[in-house]
C-alpha cells in the first residue's frame, strides 16, 4: 500500500471508528447521597480523577480531583458530593467518531469524558484521554492488519489462485437514468479496480474510457451494459447497447465531430471527443454496430507487468 | 503551489476541504468541457471551471484531480459538492472570471 493510500486509510479509520469501541464500560460512579469524606477512598481505589454522579443509571454531574482538593483545602465541613460536582461537563455519545471526541476533548481540555445514550442520558461507558490514543492505535493496527491482508489477497489473486488461467469477470447495468446523474459504473469500477491492486495508470486510462462510454450509453442509447475481464495479461471491458446505433462509425471516430443535441453539450459533452478519449485510453478498440440493433465497444487495456 | 496559496490568491470560499490541506497541485487546467478535461487535464491538476453540476466533479474524480474550484462565483450542485465530499476533494469557488483567475494564477507561476 502507498503512503498516501495508509494515511487515508487511517484517517478513514478515525471517522469510522466510533467511541462506543473504545470506551471503558468497567468504570466507578458515586451516588448523589455519598459524602466527600467518602471521595478519597474511590479516587485512591481506582486510581480516577474524575468520578461520575449518577443517579439512576443517569449522569447528574462529575467530580474531579481538582475540587476535592479544593474542598480538602477549604477546610469546610462533610457535605454531598453534588454540591461540589461540575454540572456542565462535555459529555460524548457512543456513535460519535472517535475523531470527534478528541477534538472536543482538546478544546475543552477534558482528561476522562462521560459517554452518555442521547436519547436516554443514560451513562455507558468513559473514554480517558491517556488511553484513548493507546486504545485507537490498537484498533488502527487491527483494522490496518486486516485491510492490508485483504489488499494482499486481492491484488496477489492472479499469483495465489493456483489454475491454468484466471479471469475475473465484472459486469455493470447502467439503467436509463438523466446523464445529469451518469458516471456512477465508471466509479464503481475504478473502486473495483483499486481493490483488485492494479496499476494506477491503467486504473486512470480504465476510468476515462468507461465514463466517456457510459455517458455515450445515456446521451443515445438508454442505457446498457459494461462486462469487464481482468486476467494477468490485460483488461478488457466490453460495453453493449441496444441503441439506434451508429451510421458511419468513420465519421463517429473523427475528432470533433458530433451530433449531440444542446442539452448534451450543456452538461459538458458533446463536442465529438468522446469515443477519441475513450481509442486514446486502450491499447486496442473496436467498435462495431449495427443500425435499429445497438453498439458494441471492445477496449483492451494491456497490464503493465511489475 | 499550495492549496492555502490557490485560495489567497483567487480569494476562495472553502466548501469542502480535505483534512490533509497542505496538498498542492502542480498545474492548472481551465475548461468548461468535460470531454477535454478526460482528454487532456493532467493528474493533480487544479481543475477551473464554471460547470457546477455533478459531472465537473465527476471527471475530476476519473483524471485524478483532487482539487477543483468553480470561477464567476458559481455554486456546485448539491449532488456535485456531496460527491466531491464523498471523494475527498477540495472544493472551492471564486467570484474571479475564468480569464482574471487564469491570469492570477499564472502571474503566481503556476502553468498549464
Amino acid at each position: 500500500m502507498s503512503k498516501i493510500r495508509i494515511a487515508d486509510r487511517i484517517q478513514e479509520i478515525l471517522y469510522e471508528l466510533e467511541v462506543k469501541s473504545v470506551m471503558w464500560t468497567d468504570f466507578y460512579t458515586l451516588h448523589p447521597h455519598k459524602m466527600m469524606s467518602e471521595v478519597r477512598t474511590v479516587m485512591q481505589k481506582n486510581r480516577n480523577t474524575c468520578v461520575p454522579i449518577v443517579l439512576d443509571k443517569k449522569l447528574i454531574g462529575t467530580l474531579t480531583v481538582d475540587k476535592y482538593i479544593k474542598w480538602l483545602k477549604s477546610h469546610e465541613k462533610d457535605m454531598p458530593v453534588t454540591r461540589c460536582m461540575d454540572v456542565d461537563q462535555i459529555t460524548l455519545h457512543p456513535q460519535e467518531p472517535v475523531i470527534s471526541a478528541l477534538r472536543k476533548m482538546s478544546d475543552s481540555k477534558s482528561i476522562r469524558v462521560a459517554v452518555v445514550e442521547p436519547d436516554t442520558h443514560e451513562i455507558v461507558g468513559i473514554i480517558c484521554r491517556c488511553n484513548l490514543f493507546e486504545d485507537v492505535l490498537s484498533k488502527i493496527n487491527v483494522i490496518y492488519k486486516d485491510e492490508e491482508v485483504r489488499h494482499y489477497r486481492a491484488s496477489h489473486i492472479f499469483e495465489d489462485v493456483l489454475a491454468d488461467s484466471v479471469n475475473i469477470t465484472l459486469k455493470f447495468h447502467v439503467a436509463d437514468t438523466p446523464m445529469e446523474f451518469g458516471g456512477e459504473v465508471a466509479s464503481s469500477l475504478r473502486t473495483a479496480l483499486q481493490n483488485l491492486g492494479l496499476n494506477g495508470d491503467m486504473i486512470r486510462r480504465a476510468g476515462i474510457a468507461a465514463y466517456e462510454a457510459e455517458m455515450n450509453l445515456l446521451a443515445y442509447a438508454g442505457g446498457g451494459d459494461f462486462r469487464i475481464e481482468v486476467n494477468p495479461e490485460h483488461l478488457q471491458i466490453v460495453i453493449t447497447d441496444t441503441g439506434p446505433g451508429i451510421p458511419d462509425i468513420e465519421q463517429a471516430m473523427e475528432p470533433g465531430y458530433s451530433t449531440a443535441p444542446d442539452w448534451v453539450r450543456e452538461l459538458g459533452f458533446g463536442a465529438g471527443m468522446g469515443l477519441n478519449n475513450i481509442n486514446e485510453c486502450s491499447d486496442k478498440f473496436e467498435i462495431t454496430s449495427e443500425m435499429g440493433q445497438g453498439t458494441k465497444l471492445d477496449i483492451i487495456i494491456d497490464l503493465e507487468k511489475p | 503551489m499550495t492549496i492555502k496559496r490557490i485560495i489567497s490568491i483567487l480569494d476562495c470560499k472553502i466548501l469542502n476541504i480535505d483534512e490533509n490541506d497542505n496538498i498542492s497541485v502542480d498545474s492548472v487546467y481551465a475548461t468548461d468541457l468535460m470531454s477535454d478535461v478526460l482528454a487532456n487535464c493532467k493528474k493533480g491538476s487544479l481543475l477551473l471551471t464554471i460547470l457546477s453540476n455533478l459531472q465537473s466533479v465527476r471527471a475530476a474524480e476519473m483524471t485524478e484531480v483532487q482539487v477543483v474550484c468553480y470561477v464567476s462565483g458559481r455554486q456546485p450542485k448539491p449532488e456535485a459538492l456531496a460527491h466531491g465530499q464523498k471523494k475527498k476533494m477540495t472544493i472551492l469557488t471564486t467570484d474571479y472570471s475564468m480569464y482574471r483567475a487564469c491570469s492570477l494564477l499564472h502571474d503566481a507561476g503556476l502553468e498549464e
